[in-house]
C-alpha cells in the first residue's frame, strides 16, 4: 500500500469513527456516501434520497437548505427534526458544507449532523422545572424588566408584559433600594435577601429572593434569574408558633405549681418562678445542672431516667436549698416526642399552705368539740345534782321516819351519783388529756378483732350476737389505743341499743374494709334505733339515753379521736330497725409518721 | 281521782285524792320525785320512757304528769304532742322537769310541734322546772296546779348553807356564756400535756 492509498484509507476510517453523522449528497439530493454514525442513526442510505432517509418523505422538503447551498455555495447550520431508522423522532443540528468541483460550483454537499435529542429532552425538562417549581422564577434584564416568569409568578403577580420587576413584585414606581438584581448585575455573583411584595389581589406576600447571573456567551451578565420563595405560610406558621410559645411561656412561668423540665441526661432545662421559690435557687443556678438526687423523692428517679413513663405522689416532700423538707404533691412524667425519650418534667404543688389550713381546720374542729363539751358539761352536772338532791331528800326523809330501808336507799342514790361524778371527771380528763395521739404503724384489722373478742362474751350474755366482718386491710399510721376506745365505745353502745330494744336474736356487726382510699369501720346493730331528736343530739352534749349508766361522753370522745386521725363519725339510724355508726378515715388525712407530733402539739 | 281538780269548788282537794304520773328515764330521779310526792300524801305512778308513759295514761289518765324531756324511744316533747292531739288528755296539766330547758335543740323541737301545741285548749306545758329541782319547789309547783294545800317540813340536809350552795351552783351553770367558754377553752389549750 503506497502512502497515498494509506492516507485515503485512514481518512475514510476517521470519518467513520467520528461521533457525528456525515453524509454527502449530490445535486439531485441522492446520498453518495455516509459514515457509520449516520448509518447507525438512519440506516444504509447510499443511492437513496436524503429526504426519504432522514425525514421519511417521498419528496424534498419545501425549504430544502441543501439546495440553497448548491445555489449559493455558502455553508449553513440549521436545526432539523427527522425520523430515525426505528421511526423515532430525532432532533439534530446539521452543518451543510459545499464540496466544490474545481469550477467553484458545488458538486456535492456534505451534511454533518449532531444529535440534539438528549439536549432537547433536557431543555423541555428545564422548561417544566422552570414552570412548575414551587417558587417565583423571573428572568430580569438590565432595565429591571421581567422578560419571562414562571407559572407561579404569573399566577401571583400577573403576566409579565415587559413591566419592571418592582412594578410587578411590589407595585412600586421606582426600583427598590436594596435590589439584589442590581448587585448581581454589578458583581456577577448570586445574592439572597428577604422582601415584602404585593400580589395581584393587593395582599402582602413575604418572600425570600435568590438571584443568579445569566450570560449569553460573553463576559457580561445579560440577564439575572430571580428565584423567590413564598414565605406566607412559613410566616403564618412562625407567627402561630411564636404565639404558642408566648402562651406556653406565660402559662409555665406564672403557674402556681412549680415546673422543672429535664433533658434526657437529667440536666435541668427549664425552671419556672414557682420552682425557683420552692427550691430556694435562681434559674441561673439551676439550668444546665443536674438536680441533687436527695432533693427529689426516689420514686421519681426512674421517671427522670426514662425507665418509667410517669409517677404521681399525692403527698411527699422535697428538700430545698436550706435543707427544709417541703410538703408537696408531685407529678413526674417522661417526655417522649416522636416516641424517643427526650427528658422529663416535674410538677410540684406546694402543700405548705394547704397543710396549714388543714391543720387549722382540724384544730378548729377540735376546739368546737371541746366547746360543745364544756357547754354540755353543765347539763351533765345538772343531772347529777338532781340525783344528789334526790339522795339527800330520800336519806333525810328516811331518817325522819326512822325507816332504815329508806335511809339505805337514799344513801345508795348518793353513792351512785358520787360515782357518776368521778366517772364524769375521769372521762373529762381523758377527753382533755388526749391532745396528743401516739401513732405508729398498726394493723387496723387486729384492733378490730381485739374489740370483738373483748365484747363477745358480754354480748352473748345479753343474747346479742357479735359478728366480725373484718378485711385484712393495709397497715395504717394510727394510735392503736385511741382506735380501740373508739371501736369499743361504738360496739358497747350498739349492744346497749339491742338491750334497750328488748327483742331477741339481735346482732351487732363490726365491719372493716377499704373503700376507695378510705379506711372504713362500721358498727351495725339491729337494736332500738334512734329518733330524729336523739340523732340530732348524740354528739352535741353530755347526752345520754342510758339513764345512770352513761356519762354522755363516749361518742364525743369517739368523734374527737376520729378527728385527730383526720377522720369522721357518721350515723344512720331508724327507730326500731337499728343503727349504723361509720368511722371513716381517708388515708391521705391520717397523721404522717414524721408530722404527727407537730400537728397536735404547737 | 280525776275529779281532784273538780272538787276545788267545795274546798281544797286532799292529797290522797290526786294521782301524779312521774316520767323519767333515770330511776334515781324518778324515785326521788316520786318520794317527794308520796311523802306529801299524793298517789304516784311511774313510767321510764315515753311509750310507758302513754300506756299508763291510756290505762288511767292521771291528774298531772311530771315529764322528763330527753328519754329513749319517745321523747317528752312527743309525749306532750300526743297528749295535746287527744281531746280527752289535752287538759291534763303537765310539769316539765328537765336539764335541757335551755338547750337550743329542745327549743327547736318544741317549735316543730308548735302547731299541735298551739291548737289545743291548753297550749304547752303548765310549768317548766329545771333540774336540779329542790323538793320544796317541785312539790309546791305541782300542788299549786292541783290546788292542794300541803305542809312541807323538809329543809335539806344542812339547812340554808346547802340551799345557798345549790343556788350558787345553779346560777353559775345557768350563767355559762360565750366569754366564759372562751376562757375555759383558752385554759384547756394552754394546759401542758
Amino acid at each position: 500500500m503506497d502512502a497515498a492509498t494509506w492516507r485515503e484509507e485512514m481518512r475514510g476510517r476517521l470519518i467513520d469513527e467520528i461521533p457525528s453523522g456525515v453524509m454527502v449528497i449530490d445535486g439531485s439530493l441522492n446520498v453518495v456516501d455516509h459514515n457509520r454514525s449516520f448509518r447507525n442513526c438512519f440506516g444504509e442510505a447510499r443511492g437513496q434520497t436524503c429526504y426519504s432517509m432522514t425525514k421519511n418523505r417521498d419528496e424534498p422538503c419545501d425549504d430544502c437548505h441543501a439546495l440553497a447551498v448548491f445555489r449559493d455555495g455558502r455553508p449553513r447550520t440549521i436545526e432539523q427534526t427527522g425520523v430515525d431508522v426505528q421511526g423515532r423522532e430525532v432532533h439534530y443540528l446539521v452543518n451543510l458544507t459545499p464540496i466544490p468541483d474545481g469550477a467553484d460550483e458545488p458538486e456535492f454537499v456534505a451534511a454533518i449532523t449532531t444529535d440534539l435529542t438528549a439536549a432537547k429532552q433536557l431543555q423541555s425538562e428545564y422548561q417544566a422545572l422552570f414552570e412548575k417549581v414551587p417558587c417565583f422564577v423571573a428572568l430580569i434584564n438590565r432595565d429591571h424588566r421581567v422578560v419571562k416568569g414562571n407559572e407561579l409568578f404569573r399566577r401571583t403577580f400577573g403576566e409579565p408584559t415587559g413591566d419592571q420587576c418592582y412594578r410587578l413584585f411590589k407595585r412600586r414606581a421606582k426600583p427598590c433600594r436594596d435590589c439584589p438584581v442590581d448587585r448581581t448585575f454589578e458583581d456577577g455573583e448570586s445574592h439572597m435577601s428577604q422582601h415584602m411584595g404585593m400580589n395581584r389581589e393587593g395582599k402582602p406576600v413575604p418572600y425570600l429572593v435568590f438571584t443568579t447571573p445569566l450570560s449569553r456567551g460573553g463576559e457580561e451578565v445579560s440577564h439575572v434569574m430571580e428565584m423567590a420563595l413564598d414565605l406566607t405560610e412559613h410566616r403564618d406558621l412562625e407567627q402561630r408558633l411564636s404565639q404558642a410559645n408566648v402562651l406556653r411561656h406565660a402559662l409555665v412561668e406564672n403557674s402556681l405549681d412549680s415546673i422543672v423540665v429535664f433533658d434526657d441526661r437529667q440536666r435541668i432545662q427549664l425552671v419556672n418562678q414557682a420552682a425557683e421559690a420552692l427550691l430556694g435557687r435562681t434559674r441561673d443556678q439551676l439550668v444546665g445542672r443536674r438536680i441533687p438526687r436527695k432533693v427529689v423523692p426516689k420514686q421519681l428517679h426512674d421517671v427522670l431516667s426514662g425507665k418509667k413513663p410517669q409517677a404521681v405522689l399525692i403527698e411527699t416532700a422535697v428538700t430545698n436549698e436550706a435543707g427544709d423538707r417541703i410538703p408537696v404533691r408531685l407529678a413526674g412524667f417522661a417526655l417522649r416526642p416522636g416516641g424517643r425519650f427526650a427528658g422529663a418534667a416535674l410538677i410540684a404543688q406546694d402543700l405548705r399552705e394547704i397543710k396549714q389550713l388543714e391543720h387549722e381546720k382540724l384544730e378548729a374542729e377540735r376546739l368546737a368539740a371541746v366547746g360543745q363539751t364544756v357547754a354540755g358539761l353543765a347539763h351533765g352536772i345538772k343531772n347529777i345534782l338532781t340525783g344528789l338532791e334526790g339522795g339527800m331528800y330520800v336519806t333525810s326523809s328516811g331518817l325522819k321516819k326512822g325507816d332504815q330501808a329508806r335511809v339505805r336507799q337514799g344513801w345508795e342514790m348518793l353513792e351512785r351519783n358520787m360515782g357518776r361524778i368521778s366517772d364524769l371527771t375521769r372521762n373529762l380528763l381523758a377527753f382533755s388529756r388526749g391532745e396528743v395521739i401516739d401513732c405508729r404503724e398498726i394493723r387496723p384489722s387486729e384492733v378490730a378483732l381485739e374489740v370483738v373478742e373483748l365484747f363477745r362474751e358480754g354480748a352473748a350474755q345479753h343474747g346479742v350476737e357479735l359478728v366480725a366482718e373484718v378485711d385484712e386491710v393495709a397497715p395504717a399510721w394510727m394510735d392503736p389505743e385511741a382506735l380501740h376506745s373508739c371501736l369499743a365505745n361504738l360496739v358497747s353502745n350498739a349492744i346497749d341499743a339491742c338491750q334497750i330494744s328488748g327483742e331477741r336474736g339481735l346482732t351487732v356487726r363490726l365491719r372493716l374494709r377499704e373503700q376507695g382510699s378510705d379506711l372504713l369501720f362500721e358498727v351495725i346493730d339491729t337494736g332500738c334505733g334512734m329518733d330524729y331528736e336523739i340523732k340530732q343530739k348524740v354528739f352535741t352534749s353530755f347526752f345520754t339515753t342510758k339513764g345512770r349508766g352513761g356519762t354522755g361522753l363516749g361518742l364525743l370522745l369517739t368523734r374527737k379521736i376520729a378527728q385527730q386521725h383526720g377522720g369522721t363519725v357518721n350515723l344512720m339510724s331508724e327507730p326500731g330497725k337499728g343503727t349504723t355508726f361509720e368511722l371513716r378515715f381517708p388515708r391521705h388525712r391520717l397523721p404522717k409518721p414524721n408530722a404527727s407530733k407537730e400537728i397536735h402539739h404547737d | 281521782m280525776t275529779d281532784a281538780v273538780g272538787k276545788a269548788e267545795k274546798g281544797a282537794p286532799r292529797p290522797q285524792d290526786a294521782t301524779v304520773l312521774v316520767v323519767d328515764d333515770e330511776p334515781d330521779v324518778a324515785f326521788y320525785l316520786g318520794s317527794v310526792l308520796e311523802d306529801a300524801g299524793l298517789n304516784v305512778v311511774f313510767a321510764h320512757d315515753g311509750d310507758q308513759a302513754l300506756e299508763a295514761i291510756r290505762r288511767q289518765p292521771p291528774d298531772l304528769i311530771s315529764l322528763d324531756l330527753v328519754m329513749p324511744r319517745k321523747s317528752g316533747i312527743r309525749v306532750l304532742a300526743e297528749l295535746r292531739r287527744n281531746p280527752e288528755w289535752a287538759r291534763i296539766p303537765v310539769v316539765i322537769v328537765t336539764a335541757h330547758a335551755r338547750d337550743p335543740e329542745v327549743r327547736r323541737e318544741v317549735s316543730q310541734h308548735a302547731d299541735v301545741l298551739a291548737g289545743s285548749v291548753i297550749t304547752g306545758p303548765s310549768m317548766y322546772l329545771e333540774k336540779p329541782v329542790t323538793p320544796q319547789k317541785y312539790l309546791r309547783g305541782i300542788c299549786d296546779i292541783l290546788g292542794i294545800e300541803v305542809e312541807f317540813e323538809y329543809s335539806g340536809v344542812s339547812g340554808d348553807s346547802h340551799a345557798e350552795l345549790r343556788d350558787e351552783a345553779k346560777h353559775l351553770l345557768d350563767e355559762v356564756d360565750a366569754a366564759t367558754l372562751e376562757e375555759v377553752l383558752g385554759r384547756l389549750r394552754k394546759r401542758p400535756t
